[in-house]
Order: structure tokens, then C-alpha cells, then sequence
């Protein structure tokens, strides 16, 4: 078996890993909202926002703030999704598939993500 | 290894490497098609700029939430778009579509293919109703040296021409 069989057996071997994980788990989502529950981003890693959920209320804040309060809002999710995934990946790939996620540009972030526990996704498992 | 497959194993690594520093670099800009809403996102999805109309908030807050959603997802997609013509650009032809074999089409291509049946069913309704006493003759648009064309619809969007130019002379 020379080298190029062998990674292949070795992309084989994750995905096949990784896609029994998310089987299992449900698709990696992000979630962020912003202090007052004013919005709501929900969005998968690498992806555009698929949910965004305005409260009422926070109509009254204006088209420019609101776009505004989205925008941080989303970017906190997509921070949040990137680092789901590598808790994910973590649980079932080796530390050479997790690196490579990096550095294609999900940034793990920190593990406290702001008193958010599963209430919205099932939770590490 | 020889030099050529050496080359070759290069030329892949800079393809793979370019395709995620130009996919988080790109960005592409869209309007929702209600113009009530106006987003840039990279092809990653990040959302960088976001406009909302004064009229979208009329429309309450659920539909806000889905304005943004479909003007990203649009945005996304022209920024997809963009990074594939850029590495075309940079890498060549061959190598884009190499990666467009694994990555799928390009959201726009994918799109034309989806619409195509659909231009076939609208182009009908696009002919203009002659007002009597206008009438042309059949010969009027005739370019010498070729066939008389049939009477066409005034097309104001090129873009429509080229994606199909033989809409014109289906049935």
C-alpha cells in the first residue's frame, strides 16, 4: 500500500467516523443572541445564517440598528458553529483532521459559550 | 516523483490552499428580490454588511428574520460565485472545474440549469400586444443576407439573451 492509498483510507476512515458522529448527534449548529434576546442567529459552520429571529420588540430599534445588532449577533453564531465543530470532530477525528480545520479557517473558540447549554441543540454526548 | 508530478502535487496544494484563503476573502453583495433588504457575505457565509429598507420592518418581525436569511443565502451565493471565476481566473479552466467536479456547480450555473424550463414557459407572456396600426411589416427586422427573424419581445435585460439565445425561436 503506498502513501496516497493510505490517506485515502485515512479520509475514508473520518468521514465515515465523523458522519456516524453526526448521525448520531444531529447536524453542528451555531446559536448566538444578543443580550435583551432582541435577535436570534442560528447557522451552520462554513455557512450563511439559517435562522434569524427577531423579537418584536426589536423593530422598534430601527432598520440601521437592527441590521447592525444582526450582524454582530451572526458573526457570534458562525464563531459558535466553528467551534461546535471542533468539539465534534474532536470526539471522533484524529489531532491532525482537527489542525487542518483550523487552518482552513474555523477558529476554535473558547469552551464557556455565554450560558448556552443545549436547551436549543442536544448537547455533547 | 518526477518533476512533472512534482509540479502537478504543487499545483494541487496552491489549488487547495487558494480555494479557502479566496473563499473567506471573497465577498459577493445581493438584493432581495422585494428590494427591501441588501447583504455582502463572503463565500463562507459570514455576513459583513447588512442593509434593511424602512418599509421590511413594516412587515413584522418574522418576516424580517427571513428577509435576512434569504438575502444572505443570496449573497453567499454570489460570493461563491465570484471565488469560482476568481480561481478559474488564477489556476486556469481546468483546475476549476476540477474543482467544481467535487465542490458542485457554481450557485449560478446551478440556478440557470433550474430556470431554463421555466424561461420557457414565460417567454410567451413577454410578447408585446401591437396597438392596431402599428403593425410591422413580417420583413421589417430582416438583416440582409439572413432569413427574416420572427417578431421578438423587446429584450431590456442582455443577460437573458445570452443565457439562452435561442429562446426567440422556440415555440
Amino acid at each position: 500500500m503506498d502513501e496516497t492509498q493510505r490517506a485515502a483510507r485515512r479520509v475514508a476512515d473520518t468521514e465515515r467516523q465523523v458522519a456516524e458522529h453526526a448521525a448520531r448527534t444531529g447536524p453542528v449548529l451555531g446559536r448566538a443572541s444578543s443580550p435583551d434576546d432582541a435577535v436570534t442567529v442560528v447557522t451552520a459552520p462554513g455557512g450563511p445564517p439559517r435562522e434569524v429571529r427577531v423579537s418584536p420588540s426589536a423593530l422598534n430599534m430601527g432598520p440601521r440598528a437592527l441590521a447592525d445588532e444582526i450582524l454582530r449577533v451572526s458573526a457570534r453564531a458562525s464563531r459558535d458553529a466553528a467551534t461546535r465543530l471542533h468539539r465534534t470532530l474532536e470526539r471522533v477525528a484524529d489531532p491532525a483532521a482537527v489542525r487542518a480545520l483550523a487552518e482552513i479557517g474555523f477558529e476554535r473558540g473558547p469552551d464557556d459559550d455565554g450560558g448556552f447549554d443545549g436547551t436549543y441543540l442536544r448537547g455533547p454526548r | 516523483m518526477t518533476q512533472e508530478q512534482g509540479l502537478a502535487t504543487e499545483q494541487r496544494l496552491a489549488a487547495a490552499e487558494g480555494l479557502t484563503e479566496v473563499l473567506a476573502r471573497t465577498t459577493g453583495s445581493a438584493e432581495h428580490p422585494t428590494r427591501l433588504a441588501r447583504a455582502t457575505a463572503t463565500a463562507t457565509g459570514e455576513l459583513k454588511a447588512l442593509d434593511l429598507h424602512p418599509n421590511a420592518l413594516a412587515q413584522g418581525p418574522d418576516a424580517v428574520g427571513r428577509l435576512v436569511v434569504e438575502t444572505a443565502q443570496l449573497a453567499t451565493d454570489a460570493a461563491v460565485q465570484k471565488s469560482y471565476n476568481e480561481l478559474a481566473k488564477s489556476l486556469g479552466d481546468g483546475l476549476a472545474m476540477a474543482v467544481e467536479a467535487f465542490a458542485g456547480p457554481p450557485p449560478f450555473k446551478a440556478a440557470q440549469d433550474a430556470q431554463a424550463p421555466q424561461a420557457l414557459v414565460t417567454a410567451p407572456v413577454e410578447a408585446p400586444r401591437e396597438a392596431p396600426g402599428t403593425h410591422r411589416p413580417p420583413w421589417a427586422d430582416q438583416v440582409k443576407g439572413r432569413a427574416a427573424a420572427r417578431p421578438r419581445p423587446e429584450e431590456t435585460d442582455e443577460d437573458d439573451y445570452f443565457a439562452d439565445p435561442f429562446r426567440g425561436q422556440r415555440q
